[in-house]
C-alpha cells in the first residue's frame, strides 16, 4: 500500500511536469500579448517590457526558466492583473474563497445526489422515479449561468431573501454553493440510481431479504456500498474542480475567488497566474486520482491496488 | 418422531403476468411437512419448484403473484402477513439457502458481519452474543479457524466454504424450517458430497424441517423423507421417498427414473429419455400438462387434469392411468 502511494506520487510529479510544460507552450501559442493595450505600445517598450520579464528568450529557454524557479518554490510575479505581486500570494488569497464555496457544493450535492439516486433506485418506474429523472435530465442540460443568474433573480431580485453578491454572511454561500453543486447533485443521482439497479439484481440482494433485514438496510447497506464505484470514479476530480472554483458562478454572485480570476488572468495574457492556476489545478486533480484509488480499495475489498494494468 | 404439521400449503397457485400474458408457474398444488420431515422437491428447470418455494419465504419477485391458495405454517396463513411481520418471519422462523453461493454473499462485508447481522435483526442480543453465536454456527458446519475466518470477506472463500456460511447463516436463527434451492447444484462433485454430507449430519443433530429443491434424483434418496415431483407447475407425485423410487406411479416420474443413469445397471442398457419438450405455462394445456409428452396418453387426459389416487400409504399420483386402475382394482381406492 505505501508502495503503491509512493509509486503513484512519483508517477504524479513527471504528470504535472507535462501539464505544466504543454499549458506553457499552448498558452504562448495564442496570439497577443500581455503588454498590449488598447493605445498601443511602441515596438521599443514593448521589447525592453519584454526583457525585463524574461519573454525576450527562446521558448524552450523559457520554459526551463519557469521549470526551475517553478520547482524551487517561485512561481514568478503577476504581469498585468496585480502588477509585481507574487502569484503564489494572489493564489493563497483567491483560493480559501473559493474552496469555501467548493466545499459547501460538494457536500450538499453528494449526499443529496447519493440519496436521491437510491430513492429512484428503490422506487423505479414509480412517480417520485419519473420526478427525479425529470429534474436531473433537467440540470445536467441547462448551462450553469442559467442556473445561476434564476436563482439571482428569484431570490436575490424578486424575493430579496438571499444577498445577490459576495460571502460576508452565511446566507450568501447559499445560491453560489446551491448553483455550483446542481449539476454534479444531477449527476450523481444519475449514476447512483443507474449502478444502484445493477446491484438491486444482485443475489446477495435477495440473500438480505431472505434473512429478513428492512429495506432501508437492505439499500443503504447491502446495495449502496456496492454500487458507489462509480460515483467514487466521478467523485475524483469533481472534487478538484469544485473547489478551485467555477467561473460562471463566481462571476454571477460576485465571489472573488479562484476560477474567476483563472478565466480572466487567460483573458489578458497573464502568463505566470495562468501557469500557476493551472499547475494548482492538475496538482489537485492528480492527487484526487491517488485518493480515489484508495478509496476505491476501501469500498470494496475485492479490489487490490498496484495489481492488474501493469 | 411425532407426526405434527409445521406447513400446510392448499391449492397454491402462483401466476407471472408477463407483457405475452399470463404465465401460470404454480398451477395449485397442495402438500403437508410435519415438524422434523424433510421433503424434496424434484422437476425439471420451469416446473415451477423453486416458485413455490419463493412463495412460502415471500421473495416473489414482481412480476409474479400468488393468486390463490394457502400456506398455513403452524396454522397462519402467511399470506396474509403484511410486509412487517413477513420481514419478522423470514429469516426467523423460516430460512432459505440459495443455488449459487458464489454470488449470494455480499462482497464488501465480512463473513463475521453478516452472520451477525442475522442474528441481530431479529433477536435483541448484544454484538458480543450475536458473534459467540455466528462462530458457534460456523464451527457446526465445518469450518475451521473461526476467529480468522470471521473476519474475511467472501471472496477469500471457496465455493463449498461459501455454501457453508450459507448454510450457516440459514440457521443461524433456529428456524423451524429450511428451503434449500439446488444449494449443490453449482458446486463441484466432490464438494456437492461434502454438503450433503453436512447437510445429512445437522438433520440428525438439529430436528430442524426443510424442504430441497432439486433436480437429482440422488440427492432426494440420500436426504429426503418424502419427495413431491413437480411438473409444469403441479405437483403429479408424491410420497415416501422409498415408495416413489420403488414404485413410480406417474408416467413422468417413471421416465426421469428411467432417464437416470444406475450404479446397478447392465453395461449395454442405455438411459431413456423422456422425448419432448417442457410444457409452455404460457399456454398451459387444459389437461394434464404432460399429456403431450407422454406413451400412456388418452384421450381424457387431453381434456381434464386428473384428481390425485392414492396408489399406498400417503403416496399419491395425479394420472388417469392410476385412476382407473384403481376404479378397475376398486381395493386400492382409499
Amino acid at each position: 500500500m505505501t508502495k503503491y502511494v509512493i509509486k503513484r506520487l512519483v508517477i504524479a510529479i513527471f504528470t504535472i511536469l507535462i501539464i505544466a510544460s504543454l499549458t506553457f507552450l499552448l498558452m504562448n501559442a495564442v496570439p497577443g500579448s500581455p503588454f498590449l493595450t488598447e493605445h498601443g505600445v511602441s515596438d521599443d517598450t514593448m521589447l525592453a517590457l519584454e526583457a525585463k520579464y524574461g519573454m525576450d528568450k527562446p521558448l524552450p529557454i523559457q520554459l526551463k526558466n519557469y521549470l526551475v524557479s517553478f520547482v524551487q518554490g517561485d512561481m514568478g510575479v503577476s504581469i498585468k492583473m496585480q502588477k509585481n505581486r507574487p502569484v503564489s500570494e494572489i493564489i493563497l488569497e483567491k483560493f480559501p474563497v473559493s474552496v469555501k464555496v467548493g466545499i459547501w457544493a460538494l457536500i450538499w450535492s453528494v449526499t443529496v445526489g447519493i440519496v436521491l439516486g437510491c430513492l429512484a433506485a428503490h422506487y423505479r418506474g414509480k412517480v417520485l422515479d419519473s420526478i427525479l429523472r425529470v429534474v436531473s435530465t433537467v440540470g445536467i442540460a441547462i448551462p450553469g449561468f442559467v442556473v445561476a443568474s434564476l436563482l439571482l433573480i428569484v431570490f436575490g431580485v424578486k424575493l430579496r431573501l438571499l444577498p445577490t453578491s459576495g460571502l460576508d454572511s452565511w446566507q450568501g454561500y447559499l445560491m453560489p454553493a446551491f448553483a455550483l453543486g446542481f449539476y454534479p447533485m444531477c449527476y450523481i443521482a444519475r449514476l447512483t440510481r443507474s449502478s444502484m439497479l445493477d446491484v438491486i439484481h444482485q443475489d446477495y440482494i435477495r440473500t438480505a431479504k431472505a434473512k429478513g433485514l428492512g429495506n432501508r438496510t437492505i439499500v443503504f447497506k447491502h446495495a449502496l456500498r456496492n454500487s458507489l464505484i462509480p460515483v467514487v470514479t466521478y467523485l475524483g476530480p469533481l472534487i478538484a474542480y469544485l473547489i478551485t472554483g467555477g467561473f460562471v458562478v463566481e462571476t454571477v454572485f460576485a465571489i472573488p475567488g479562484l476560477g474567476k480570476y483563472f478565466v480572466q488572468s487567460i483573458m489578458c495574457r497573464d502568463y505566470p497566474i495562468i501557469m500557476g492556476t493551472t499547475i494548482l489545478l492538475a496538482v489537485l486533480l492528480v492527487i484526487m486520482m491517488v485518493v480515489v484509488d484508495i478509496v476505491y480499495k476501501l469500498v470494496d475489498p475485492r479490489i487490490q491496488l498496484g495489481k492488474g494494468g501493469e | 418422531m411425532e407426526k405434527k404439521k409445521l406447513l400446510e400449503v392448499k391449492d397454491l397457485r402462483v401466476s407471472f403476468f408477463t407483457p405475452a400474458g399470463e404465465v401460470k408457474a404454480v398451477g395449485g398444488i397442495s402438500y403437508d411437512l410435519n415438524y422434523g420431515e424433510v421433503m424434496g422437491i424434484v422437476g425439471e428447470s420451469g416446473s415451477g419448484k423453486s416458485v413455490e418455494a419463493y412463495s412460502i419465504i415471500g421473495l416473489l419477485q414482481s412480476p409474479g403473484k400468488v393468486i390463490g391458495g394457502e400456506i398455513l405454517f403452524e396454522g397462519e396463513n402467511i399470506l396474509t402477513y403484511d410486509e412487517k411481520k413477513m420481514r419478522a418471519f423470514r429469516g426467523n422462523s423460516v430460512s432459505m439457502i440459495f443455488q449459487n453461493p458464489m454470488t449470494c454473499l455480499n462482497p464488501v462485508y465480512t463473513v463475521g458481519n453478516q452472520l451477525m447481522e442475522a442474528v441481530l435483526c431479529h433477536e435483541h442480543v448484544s454484538k458480543e452474543e450475536a458473534k459467540k453465536r455466528a462462530m458457534e454456527m460456523l464451527t457446526l458446519v465445518g469450518i475451521n479457524n473461526v476467529e480468522k475466518r470471521m473476519k474475511q470477506y467472501p471472496h477469500e472463500f471457496s465455493g463449498g466454504m461459501r455454501q457453508r456460511v450459507m448454510i450457516a447463516m440459514g440457521m443461524i436463527c433456529n428456524p423451524k424450517l429450511l428451503i434449500a434451492d439446488e444449494p449443490t447444484t453449482a458446486l463441484d462433485v466432490t464438494i456437492q458430497a461434502q454438503i450433503l454430507e453436512l447437510m445429512k449430519e445437522l438433520k440428525e443433530k438439529i430436528q430442524m424441517s426443510c424442504i430441497f429443491i432439486t433436480h437429482n434424483l440422488g440427492v432426494v434418496a440420500e436426504i429426503c423423507d418424502k419427495v413431491s415431483v413437480m411438473y409444469g407447475g403441479r405437483i403429479i407425485e408424491q410420497g415416501l421417498v422409498d415408495d416413489v423410487f420403488e414404485h413410480p406411479a406417474h408416467p413422468y416420474t417413471q421416465g426421469l427414473l428411467r432417464s437416470m443413469p444406475r450404479v446397478d445397471a447392465e453395461s449395454y442398457e442405455r438411459l431413456i429419455p423422456i422425448e419432448g419438450t417442457p410444457v409452455d405455462l404460457l399456454n398451459a394445456p387444459q389437461g394434464c400438462p404432460f399429456a403431450p409428452r407422454c406413451e400412456h396418453c388418452r384421450r381424457i387426459c387431453l381434456d381434464e387434469m386428473p384428481d390425485y389416487t392414492s396408489v399406498g400409504n400417503g403416496h399419491q399420483s395425479a394420472c388417469w392411468l392410476n385412476a382407473l386402475q384403481a376404479l378397475e382394482g376398486g381395493s386400492e381406492v382409499a
